[in-house]
């Protein structure tokens, strides 16, 4: 008879900057009004109507010192934005902006020391056939820096 | 002298330690040390007929700096009492030792006596950096390496 594994239990899972980020765009009225609920790990799916935003971490690094882990962590994220028209990239690029640039606070659980705006890159794909609308895509690199706990080693 | 084969140690986990009350504790938050040092002077004996420029080694070697970076937090005590109180009110000579990460119960040492010559704080710019405070100590004795066991 086969034995089945007990899962451990876990008695608490650490803040995820991730659940910040969707938590702190989620809670902006003007995100909600151009993109709604279209926010998405990872990358967008095909199924994504725009406008859409998709957001992944790329690098992350956590300091070090000669004793071990020191508590800090820089987390590069990047930023995804699909939509049709010009006005709302504009709009969702300057919202990412202004929510997360220089920001330092607790987000979610989570304590963000700083946030730097590290660049963007644009890119435009023709529409299909019969259609005349074209799809604007615009990525965004955000630094989030951050407190992360010890390990424990156990 | 033959060379015998040695391990490699890893620099990573080698801790400077600090005597406190007669025992030895880790630093706080050091992320980089360069030293102790030996310092043997060239000393000039060229004679108008020797052809080249000849040296001999100095009779007394010298204990040179050892300079470190640490993670700075102004809220840490035992950082403000160790280097900060020794620089602004200086003349303390403290005992210190590397304590090297190698695969011994007790490990191999490196120790030495020092005075605090710089603490300076640097790191305050907005891009992709920690507060950090280097270090440098001038040894007052000659570095002596006992192994481990």
């Amino acid at each position: 008879m086969l034995k089945q594994r007990r899962r451990p239990v876990r008695t608490g899972n650490p803040p995820d900057l991730k659940q910040a980020i969707v938590a702190a765009l989620q809670a902006s009225e003007e995100f909600q009004t151009i993109a709604g609920m279209q926010i998405f790990p990872t990358m967008l799916p095909q199924t994504a109507r725009a406008p859409a935003v998709a957001y992944h971490v790329f690098e992350s690094d956590h300091t070090m010192e000669q004793g071990g882990a020191a508590g800090m962590r820089e987390v590069q994220v990047e930023y995804e934005i699909l939509t049709y028209l010009v006005s709302d990239m504009e709009a969702m690029c300057e919202l990412l902006r202004n929510r997360f640039q220089g920001l330092i606070q607790l987000v979610s659980g989570v304590l963000i020391k700083w946030v730097s705006f590290d660049g963007q890159a644009d890119q435009y794909f023709e529409p299909l056939a019969g259609s005349d609308l074209g799809t604007h895509y615009k990525s965004l690199r955000f630094t989030y820096k951050l407190r992360e706990t010890l390990p424990t080693h156990t | 002298m033959p060379v015998t084969d040695a391990s490699v140690q890893p620099g990573e986990g080698t801790l400077l330690m600090v005597k406190i009350s007669a025992a030895y504790v880790k630093v706080a938050q050091v992320f980089e040390v360069d030293g102790p040092e030996w310092l043997v002077e060239a000393i000039d004996r060229t004679a108008l007929d020797t052809g080249f420029i000849l040296t001999r080694p100095s009779k007394f070697p010298e204990p040179g700096k050892i300079s470190l970076k640490v993670w700075y937090d102004p809220n840490d005590t035992n950082t403000q009492a160790m280097f900060v109180t020794d620089a602004t009110t200086p003349g303390a000579v403290q005992d210190y030792q590397l304590q090297v990460n190698d695969d011994n119960t007790t490990h191999a040492t490196v120790g030495f006596s020092a005075f605090l010559t710089s603490f300076k704080i640097t790191g305050v710019k907005p891009k992709s950096s920690n507060l950090e405070a280097d270090i440098e100590l001038q040894c007052t004795t000659l570095p002596v390496v006992t192994p481990g066991t």
